[in-house]
Order: structure tokens, then sequence, then C-alpha cells
């Protein structure tokens, strides 16, 4: 197979992923990674909460699939094959974290929030902290749901893809994903509540309704 | 027929066909209860989205160009990185033959330049060697040439002196040849000198 460089960009993962395998193609491999190292280090920055953790998981990730890239089976997509090895590190580090008794995903770890690009600073300031409490209320959900919300809601995968990258019924994820949905928003209200109680200044009728 | 969870999950995702995305929508209108436990989902994802996009902290502060080329060098860092750690612990083919190669290169490399070096010491030495002994050879030579060109001197020298004795004994001989013929010449002289001295004297005796 001597096709031109300039190929690597037409190929697709699982042809690329054959290069690896086949011929331990590293330039391959570099455009594997070019195009999976955003979405899987954003999943681990949602599973982990932690920026800096996210970036090591990220690495670890791709490290393995290239030590593990024979046990890829070449009739499953390479995407499924990625995002089965970072979750499964993402589950790793959550357990050695608590194992270790570390702070884990709930704590105050405000240099490594992630928010949203806002225009005013005052506006910034306010999305930031509500993103804040996103992410701790998100922290606080069971694993198997934070990993199915993730999946759907932040990484857009369909329901099918969960289920295959999960080996578990479709039916099974969108039931998780209600479930998920659900016990976010019992976590998330107080903490919303408590969040405009400290901030009277931020509008007329949350103003209203903290002084109640 | 009341739709399940799952149902109202793949609704809010738009995991559905058209049609039952419309039924399913038609079906909210006409029973507030499910459509209020919709909306409440609906409006967790709304507080999830708050959560999307994201950036880290730092990229509002820093100028965009060094942001740009940061990411870019932690970008090339990170393969290099990757790539490193990935081909490391795993028996990588290309790697282990380059290195391998490069090993072969080294050693071939290091075998050949002692391999020359001796030889070059070798040739070295047996250029010295025959330097001396051309060296040798023209000092015996010389020394030859020179034993030679004394004989000739001397042997000139020799022959010159006895050209010189036998030019001497020549001049003296002339000398004495000379000598001869002056002491006859001179007798000769003092004998007409008296005889002119006794023509004069007779002469004399006449007139008186």
């Amino acid at each position: 197979m001597n096709l031109p460089f300039a190929s690597l960009f037409t190929l697709t993962d699982e042809q690329a992923m054959a290069r690896v395998c086949q011929e331990d193609d590293v330039e391959a491999f570099a455009e594997l990674m070019k195009r999976w190292q955003t979405p899987i280090r954003n999943l681990c920055l949602r599973m982990t909460g932690d920026l800096q953790r996210a970036e090591d998981l990220t690495q670890e990730a791709f490290t393995r699939l290239y030590q593990y890239r024979k046990n890829y089976q070449p009739r499953g997509k390479v995407s499924t094959f990625v995002w089965r090895i970072a979750l499964n590190l993402c589950y790793d580090e959550q357990r050695r974290i608590k194992r270790r008794g570390e702070s884990s995903l709930d704590a105050e770890q405000g240099d490594n929030i992630v928010m949203l690009e806002s225009a005013s600073p005052a506006e910034q300031t306010e999305e930031s902290e509500r993103a804040e409490i996103v992410r701790r209320a998100l922290a606080k959900l069971p694993e198997i749901y934070r990993t199915v919300l993730v999946l759907r809601h932040y990484e857009d995968l369909k329901f099918r893809e969960i289920a295959d990258i999960l080996e578990i019924p479709e039916g099974t994820v969108k039931s998780r994903m209600s479930e998920a949905l659900t016990q976010l928003n019992r976590i998330l209200q107080p903490m919303l509540s408590e969040s405009r109680a400290e901030r009277p200044s931020s509008g007329g009728n949350e103003n209203e309704r903290a002084s109640l | 027929m009341k739709p399940t969870r799952e149902d109202w999950m793949a609704y809010l995702y738009g995991e559905l066909p058209p049609e039952e995305h419309a039924r399913l929508g038609d079906y909210l209108e006409t029973h507030p209860e499910c459509a209020a436990e919709v909306e409440g989902w609906r409006a967790t994802m709304k507080e999830l989205d708050r959560l999307k996009a994201p950036t880290p902290r730092r990229r509002v502060i820093v100028p965009v160009e060094f942001v740009k080329w940061g990411i870019a060098a932690m970008f090339v860092l990170g393969v290099g990185l990757l790539i490193g750690r990935a081909t490391a612990p795993a028996v990588d083919v290309a790697t282990l033959r380059a290195e391998v190669e490069a090993a072969v290169r080294k050693d071939v490399a290091n075998t050949l330049r002692g391999e020359l070096q001796t030889i070059a010491a070798a040739q070295v030495q047996g250029a010295r060697e025959e330097a001396r002994q051309r060296v040798a050879q023209l000092e015996q030579s010389m020394k030859d040439a020179r034993a030679e060109d004394q004989e000739s001197v001397a042997a000139m020298m020799q022959q010159l002196e006895r050209r010189n004795a036998a030019d001497y004994a020549s001049l003296r001989k002339d000398l004495e040849t000379v000598a001869v013929t002056a002491e006859s010449k001179l007798y000769l002289a003092q004998q007409q000198i008296g005889q002119l001295a006794g023509y004069t004297q007779t002469s004399n005796v006449r007139r008186q």
C-alpha cells in the first residue's frame, strides 16, 4: 500500500486503523489521533471534571489504542473501540481516586472548570458559576448514568452507538438516560436555588423568590 | 399507546422517524402530566448545555496568537510524546528495525574504522620502514659516492702533483739551461769586452 501521504486524510477510521495494525503505520496513527483527540479529551473531561486529568487520560487512551491495536476487531468501528478504551480509563481513574480517598470530581476545582465563551465579563461570571454548578451536579451522578449522559448529550452519539460501546441493549441506554436526567434534575435544583439565594442582586424575579 | 420513557428520550434527542416524532408531539398536547415530565427533562438538558463547548479558562486571558502557537506546540509535543510512549512498550517492528539497523551500522562502522586504522597504521609503519631503508640507501650511496669522489679527487690530486712535479722539473731544467746559456753568453761578452779593450789600447799606442 504505497498511497501518497495526502490520501491519509481521505481514509476512513477503519482503513487507517488497518494500516496501524498491519503495517505499524505511524502516520495513519497520527491521523487517527488528530481526529479523535478532542472528542476523547472532552469525554474524559466530563467524566472526571478535571482538565489536567483529562489530558493525561487522553494520552493514556491513545497509548493503549496503539498497544492493544491487535485486539481491534476489523468488523467493529474504530470509534467504538476508542470510546471504550477511554471510558475504561476514566472508570479506573475514578476507582483509584476513591481508593486513595482523594478529592474526586465533586471537589471544588476552580482552576480546571470549563465554561462557555460569553460576551460580557458579568455574563461570563454568571455563566461560569452556573456551569460550575452543573459540573458539580454531574459529578454527583452515579457513574452508569453519567456515562450515558455524557456520551449522548455532550458527545452526541446515538443511543445505538452508546449501546455498542457499553455492550448493553439500546433500551437500557435510553432508560438510563431518562434516569440520568431525572436524577440530575433532583441534584441540580437545590444547588441552583442555593446559588440564587447567594446572589440576590442577579435579577428581580430571582430576588423575590430568594427572599420568600 | 402510551409512550415509554425510552421513547421520550428518543423524542427529546431527535432520534425518532418524523411521523413517530409528530405522534409523540401530539400526545404531549393532550397529556399534561406527561408534558410536565418531558418539560422537566428538557429543562435539565438546557442546564447541561451550560457546560457545552468546553474552553479552558486560560484561553480567555491569553492572546489568541499565543494560544494558537501554544496549542500547535502542545499538539506536536503530544503527538511526539504519545508516539514515543506508544512505540516504546510495544514491539514496534519499524522502530526495532531502525534501532537494529542503527546498531548494526554503528557496529559495522566501528569495525571498519578499527580495520582501517589497523591498515593505516600498518601502511604508515611500512611507509616509515621503506623511508628508513631509502634513507639508509641514500646515505650509503652518498657515502659510496663520497668515497668515489674522494678517490677521484685523490687521483686528480696525485695527477696534479705529478704534473706539477714534472712542470717543476722542466722549469728547473729550463732555468738551468737559461742559466748555462746566460753564463756562456756572459763569458762570451767578457771575452768580447776584453778583445774590445785590447783593440782600444793598441790603437792608442800607435797614435802616440
